[in-house]
């Protein structure tokens, strides 16, 4: 195998299946919250039949607006999350044995294998991000789908139900920003600045020190992504989160390989 | 043939190991040996690259970088594995990683020190630990092992019969640096010992050596560091008040 692909797989071995397990556990307990969270209320209506008749029903009225927060999905997640970016840190530390000597005589440089494995962290946080918005998105679109009318007839709920909903559901708008070029770009930062930061944590602790700014990252992401923050203060966010991400991927570019 | 030239380390203004040249040419069991804090540890992380020094350490005339470091293993009592992963998973990970990985020497060395292979290396006892450290540093499929003290803590039988093994296993190409107290126990397995004292460098002699001195590695050792015999009755007489 690519010396390259195998310094990714030592991590991979560690700290996959674990992620996987959290990434599933928090998509399906967060869409059952929010799914079995009463959303729909009663509501008469007249319906005209093909005699041209005004016919009488009673039809379920879908509230999704701000569900998802209310129904602590977003807690669900943020715990989550919480436990992804612990295990990305625990991952390569190897508290109490030297697992920096073994690091240090791969066959690629530390500070590549840094790289490599910020790449990976990247790539499953956007997996866990995927997998979120997908449940999210399903959940909420199933609770549009649950209106009822009388038999044969038809009330489908119009892509703009949803379209709105990413919008006006500060959660789901994080998870599916559409046109929002700012979230989407708050939210990269997110991921940037937690990917280096994991692996910055791991590389200090591996060579006898300590790196805060996973803290920054975490609580910074979890600030932006789980709370109703204003436009400026997003903005201030996603600049705190790339400085974060840059000023970790420039201590792990310039550490020293050979440093005591 | 690792090569050092002048190799020095200090630790603050201790010098933990001065200005040390020496060769080790493939095919040979070298026993490095001295008392605590004598310099052995530090020199082979030097060698490793795994601490910054002056003077240089060159492998086929080349220095050591990622691109040669294969053909250097590593086996110390601090433990390099990784605690989360189980012996498959390391073996997965060595095999994907060292082109040269012997899985025939891994397999027939887990067997010996019977070692569970899905169990993750933390829940390991100690003396289990070391086996592991060794047994990885010996499939490797490297041409130099170095090994720091790896059986500290193990039991005499499974030292014992492990140099053994290590006598048979080990083929014409392959180096092995072992820093040891233990000389008694290695004495009849190397075939040249390299004696520091104080970070320097104030024995290196191979058996063929010895014989044809007409001394045996105990007494080489003892002479080499000034062992003084009557060291034992002197301090039973001082502390006793009888005549030794």
């Amino acid at each position: 195998m690519n010396r390259y692909l195998s310094t990714v797989g030592l991590y991979a071995r560690s700290s996959l299946y674990k992620i996987l397990l959290i990434t599933l556990v928090t998509a399906l307990l967060a869409g059952a919250l929010v799914y079995y969270y009463p959303v729909g209320q009663e509501a008469n209506a007249y319906y005209v039949d093909p005699d041209g008749n005004r016919m009488p029903y009673t039809y379920t009225e879908p509230y999704l607006d701000g569900v998802i927060g209310i129904s602590r999905a977003p807690v669900v997640c943020a715990v989550g999350f919480t436990a992804i970016v612990a295990v990305m840190c625990l991952t390569g530390c190897g508290y109490g044995v030297k697992t920096d000597y073994t690091v240090r005589r791969l066959r690629v440089r530390e500070k590549t294998a840094c790289m490599l494995w910020a790449g990976y962290h990247a790539a499953l946080l956007l997996f866990f991000w995927a997998v979120l918005a997908l449940t999210l998105y399903g959940v909420m679109l199933l609770h549009c789908q649950q209106v009822k009318v009388p038999d044969g007839y038809v009330l489908e709920s119009g892509p703009q139900t949803i379209m709105l909903l990413c919008y006006t559901d500060t959660f789901l708008h994080h998870l599916v920003p559409l046109q929002d070029v700012a979230m989407w770009g708050l939210s990269v930062s997110s991921v940037l600045a937690v990917a280096f930061t994991t692996v910055l944590f791991s590389y200090r602790q591996r060579h006898g020190s300590f790196s805060p700014l996973v803290l920054l990252a975490l609580g910074g992401t979890i600030g932006s992504f789980f709370c109703s923050l204003g436009e400026n203060t997003n903005f201030l966010l996603m600049l705190l989160l790339l400085g974060v991400a840059g000023a970790s991927f420039c201590i792990l570019i310039g550490g020293d390989d050979n440093a005591a | 043939m690792i090569e050092l030239k002048n190799v020095s380390k200090k630790y603050g203004k201790t010098k933990a190991v001065k200005e040390i040249s020496i060769t080790l040419p493939q095919g040979q069991i070298i026993g490095l040996f001295g008392e605590n804090g004598a310099g052995k540890t530090t020199l082979l992380k030097c060698i490793l690259g795994l601490l910054s020094h002056e003077g240089t350490v060159t492998l086929d005339g080349a220095p050591i970088t990622e691109k040669n470091i294969e053909r250097l293993s590593f086996a110390t009592c601090e433990h390099s594995f990784f605690p989360a992963l189980s012996p498959k998973g390391h073996r997965d990970f060595y095999q994907a990683h060292f082109p040269r990985f012997n899985d025939k020497r891994f397999q027939a060395l887990m067997k010996f020190f019977e070692l569970p292979m899905d169990k993750p290396l933390r829940a390991f006892s100690a003396g289990m630990k070391n086996q592991f450290e060794v047994v990885m540093a010996l499939s490797q499929g490297a041409d130099y092992i170095l090994m720091d003290e790896p059986f500290a803590g193990n039991d005499v039988f499974n030292r014992e019969d492990f140099y053994k093994v290590l006598l048979g296993i080990l083929e014409e190409h392959e180096t092995v640096l072992l820093s040891t107290h233990l000389l008694e126990e290695v004495k009849d397995f190397i075939s040249r010992a390299v004696l520091l004292n104080k970070g320097e460098l104030v024995g290196d002699c191979t058996v063929e050596e010895l014989e044809a001195q007409g001394k045996d590695l105990m007494t080489y050792v003892k002479e080499t560091y000034h062992y003084r015999n009557d060291r034992v009755s002197r301090a039973l007489s001082d502390l006793t008040g009888e005549e030794g």
